[in-house]
């Protein structure tokens, strides 16, 4: 599906060209590093790499995308699933313009709003970045105030 | 006070940033805005207090623990009742 059908972000902040699966127990989507991705030219000028914290917010986005397919099976209001906690993460490989990444989230919990999931990114199969993202539900986003419910 | 309160205040103590204000906080304290337990933590107290009552709190439940005394009275509650 195209992810902009469950998301809010949109181009230059959405990190997901596709979601393959989605369910209330896992998700996994992909994305390809376009070669003019505006960060590219500060990190590193030369020597283009993707940022950790760009491939984080991709495990995030597709967080976000199960924590909402559940809200909606759930009968849950929601518009959005924000980061509140980043933890046990790491970076195993460095990825560059043109690079396709697969992103997979396996449900942990979902509780009282509060969705987390241990989250990986893969390059050809092979492991590039992991992570256990929490994101709390969040009715609205211009209303609400910087607060996540 | 209950046997409740002392572990629950324990459970708390491990997230809140306001570790002085849960020395002397009654069941009136609000667990997120006097003690200071953040969004984020919220769900590791809950998580923790059923394993250490060994009960389930559900989504309802949770959201109804604003205080000290809510979550002494749920679980205590819960315990009578089980």
């Amino acid at each position: 599906m195209d992810p902009r059908e469950i998301l809010p972000h949109r181009d230059p902040f959405l990190f997901l060209d596709t979601i393959e699966e989605l369910t209330q127990e896992r998700a996994r989507g992909t994305y390809r590093f376009k070669q003019d991705e505006g960060f590219f030219a500060g990190h590193f000028p030369g020597a283009p790499i993707v940022p950790g914290v760009i491939q984080v917010e991709a495990m995030g986005q597709l967080l976000s995308a199960m924590g909402l397919h559940t809200a909606k099976i759930l009968g849950m209001n929601a518009v959005a699933f924000a980061f509140v906690l980043i933890s046990e993460c790491q970076f195993h490989l460095a990825l560059r313009p043109g690079d396709q990444i697969t992103v997979e989230a396996e449900r942990m919990f979902l509780r009282g709003g509060v969705l987390q999931a241990r989250c990986r990114v893969k390059r050809d199969g092979e492991l590039a970045a992991e992570a256990t993202l929490r994101g709390a539900k969040v009715d609205n986003l211009f209303l609400s105030g910087g607060k996540t419910k | 006070m209950s046997d409740t309160m002392p572990k629950v205040k324990q459970i708390i103590g491990k997230f809140a940033k306001n570790k002085a204000a849960l020395e002397t906080a009654g069941d009136d304290a609000k667990i997120r805005a006097d003690l200071g337990v953040s969004s984020a933590n919220l769900v590791d107290v809950v998580l923790e207090l059923e394993e250490a009552f060994n009960m389930t709190i559900s989504d309802d439940e949770i959201g109804r623990i604003a205080t000290l005394g809510d979550a002494v009275k749920l679980i205590d509650a819960k315990a009578k009742a089980a």
